[in-house]
């Protein structure tokens, strides 16, 4: 157990050391954050095939030049014509920008280049934190109300603490991603709630089966009654929470298998989040709860 | 179970998979308003599935502004912008700049009545005795004699309203506009928008001066009314231009990649459990294909925003929920099986998919209902991609424990009547042959 926690608690540091840096070293967010630029270039001429043959002349350009568009969109009108087409690229410097521009520049086109407002996504992100908070607080209500015969304050206050660790171990791994490329997309974020709600049902799921053996067992044995039911609630919620995060990661493995980087961010960090949160659930829930109950 | 109950039963579950399955595939099954498309058509889809409506405007500078009042201005502009996409629930829309010009990418469930309630500039609300605008001394109220406005559906009168709070200044201009119209008792107010009539409507004159009630003819000028006047006018004049449709950011190989592997997904759960547990594996399986479903019709007819990919993430979570409720189900059944002495096999089953489920419901329910807890929570504190994320994954939880609780046995108890339990749990063979 001991040696278990360590190992545990250095991975868990790590991360965090990590995710702290990644902060100071490298931009942790593309275009959700404000620091993207959009190139829409609109065809003058309502020529098709002589738009697509630029287009894809256009593409050679940008690959020569070294700068890698995040998302590429045409625009099309009622008839599914197309009419231009928009670039996102993440945070440009003046000459890479310039760059860009003078290789689109061209007689039959209208090349706009335009910053991407991002404002309202700090303002989701700031919505979203304060959701994480209400989050625990109601985790933590729910176990003071229900899951009185286990001791609610302190099965509520072991879950909540280990819901946290969770979140923050996602957080830190989605920032370590950002000083390998994989930048901190608003979906990312998303991705830390879903670490978040499965820590909850693991632990909901857990205590619940303990709140069971511990009925029964009161009822049979009186002396150890607590070491008995955790063992027992361990054993019970092996097989499902195995099945659990086995077709959990099958699903994120096959939907990163995609590649597309704002997906890896999520996957990555949810993938990791949840065998975090699941690994801690597993190993620590119930000895935590069982050493604040002998205290 | 008796075998005509079970059967009963298995008819009611095949007709609400059959209902709930029209509902998800068929596109256009003619029963009422509401099943007129289907719901994956109904569905509103985010740009990031689907297709976003692209556009640009300009952002004209008044003669003798200075650049601070000029910058201060635009920031307003947007800021109300915003708002009023926000009302519409279109909160991810992406909005880009370069100096004066503008573009906006917004999802295509932009109608020519949302697309006044986001642009509509000039402020030129005003509520009128008569429909000649021209004659400014008719004009009652405007955004300057608001302090907030409420909306909302108004079950006794069958309509939708416009609840306006006036300031005092407010106050005084209806309670002179109306002090006439007391002997009649009616006063016609005609709303205007942009130099645009909206409609003309007979009201009561107002017994109170500080609320001025409005009833509204439809939901979408509610809603136009709302956008335009809750986050008051914009602060500057802007030029819209055409717009055009711009293509999904996921482009259409990726988001039918997502598809393929949610199918290849929830296909490995389905085997993978009747594998493991035989027909109750095989019934728990079909419970999760009915939640899905449940939850695709609540998509649909239930308030939903935009659907984008991180609904499709919620859609994963909400099946490994599923899973953790199901696998409880079904390892409690297995263990009670194994200990129960009873050489009829069927009966045995019977048995024990009673009492695990007498066991496991409990957990279910505590577990589902924390889950619909905290999707609730993401949705009321979530924009844009967070809030699809909290309400399907508050449909998911909920459709997990109603189908866990009320659908699951039923159909383990059918599927045990028909197998006559040859492969009921895949118990260990020297099981079986007892």
């Amino acid at each position: 157990m001991k040696n278990k926690l360590i190992i545990i608690s250095v991975i868990f540091a790590l991360v965090i050391i990590l995710g702290v840096v990644s902060i100071f070293v490298t931009d942790i967010g593309g275009i959700d954050f404000s620091k993207g630029n959009s190139l829409v270039i609109t065809n003058k001429l309502y020529n098709e095939q002589g738009f697509e043959d630029y287009i894809k002349k256009l593409d050679a350009e940008f690959a020569t030049l070294g700068v890698k568009p995040q998302s590429k969109q045409l625009l099309n009108n009622a008839y599914d014509e197309v009419l231009g087409v928009s670039y996102e690229f993440y945070a440009l410097n003046q000459e890479q920008l310039k760059a860009i521009g003078t290789s689109a520049t061209n007689d039959n086109v209208i090349v706009k280049s335009l910053a991407i407002d991002g404002s309202a996504s700090k303002q989701k992100l700031v919505m979203a934190s304060i959701g994480v908070g209400v989050l625990l607080v109601i985790q933590f209500l729910y176990y003071l109300i229900f899951n009185k015969s286990t001791n609610g304050v302190r099965s509520g206050l072991v879950a909540t603490c280990l819901t946290l660790l969770a979140v923050i171990f996602a957080c830190g791994i989605a920032l370590t991603l950002c000083l390998i490329g994989i930048k901190f997309a608003v979906l990312t974020a998303m991705g830390i709630f879903g670490v978040a709600f499965v820590s909850i049902f693991t632990n909901a799921y857990i205590f619940s089966k303990l709140n069971i053996i511990a009925k029964q067992n009161v009822k049979n044995v009186r002396e150890h009654k607590d070491l008995v039911s955790y063992s027992q609630a361990i054993a019970e919620s092996r097989t499902p929470l195995t099945a659990v995060y086995m077709f959990l990661s099958v699903a994120l493995v096959i939907l990163g298998a995609i590649g597309m980087f704002s997906l890896l961010s999520v996957v990555v960090t949810a993938l990791l989040g949840i065998y975090f949160a699941g690994a801690t659930s597993y190993m620590f829930l119930l000895p935590l709860w069982e050493k604040n109950q002998a205290k | 179970m008796s075998k005509t109950k079970s059967v009963v039963l298995f008819t009611i579950i095949i007709a609400v998979m059959l209902f709930l399955t029209v509902f998800a595939v068929i596109p256009e099954f003619h029963i009422g308003r509401n099943i007129y498309q289907s719901p994956i058509t109904v569905l509103p889809k985010g740009q990031d599935i689907y297709k976003g409506l692209y556009t640009d405007f300009k952002i004209t500078r008044p003669g003798g502004m200075t650049d601070e009042a000029f910058n201060e201005s635009k920031d307003k502009t947007i800021s109300i912008l915003r708002k009023r996409l926000g009302d519409y629930n279109l909160s991810d829309a992406i909005i880009l700049s370069n100096d004066d010009v503008y573009a906006i990418r917004l999802p295509t469930s932009l109608n020519a009545k949302m697309a006044t309630g986001v642009f509509a500039q000039r402020g030129l609300f005003a509520i009128s005795t008569t429909d000649n605008l021209n004659d400014p001394s008719k004009i009652i109220i405007s955004n300057a004699h608001l302090s907030s406005i409420d909306t909302g559906f108004s079950q006794q009168a069958n309509k939708f309203y416009i609840s306006l709070n006036l300031t005092k200044a407010g106050k005084a201009a209806v309670e002179s506009a109306t002090m006439f119209a007391s002997s009649s008792n009616k006063i016609n107010l005609t709303l205007f928008l942009d130099g645009e009539k909206l409609y003309s409507v007979p009201v009561e004159a107002p017994m109170s001066y500080d609320v001025l009630t409005i009833p509204s003819d439809n939901e979408e000028n509610t809603k136009l009314i709302k956008a335009v006047l809750s986050y008051g006018i914009l602060p500057i004049s802007l030029t819209v231009e055409e717009g055009t449709f711009i293509a999904p950011a996921f482009d259409t190989d990726v988001v039918m990649w997502l598809m393929i592997s949610l199918v290849v997904f929830i296909v490995a759960i389905f085997v993978s459990l009747s594998i493991v547990y035989g027909v109750v594996g095989l019934a728990s399986a079909l419970s999760l294909v009915v939640s899905l479903l449940a939850t695709l019709a609540l998509l649909t007819f239930a308030y939903t925003p935009e659907f984008t990919i991180s609904g499709i993430f919620a859609v994963v979570f909400g099946i490994a929920l599923f899973t953790v409720c199901s696998v409880n189900f079904l390892q409690k059944t297995k263990s009670i099986a194994l200990t129960i002495d009873e050489p009829n096999m069927q009966k045995r089953m019977f048995i024990a998919t009673g009492r695990a489920r007498k066991l496991t419901d409990m957990t279910t329910v505590k577990i589902c209902s924390l889950c619909v807890l905290s999707a609730v929570v993401l949705a009321f504190f979530g924009y844009g991609t967070f809030r699809i994320f909290g309400v399907v994954l508050a449909y998911m939880s909920l459709a997990t424990l109603l189908c866990n609780l009320f659908v699951t046995r039923p159909l383990a108890y059918l599927l045990i009547n028909i197998t006559n339990c040859r492969k009921c749990l895949a118990l260990p063979k020297s099981e079986e042959v007892k």
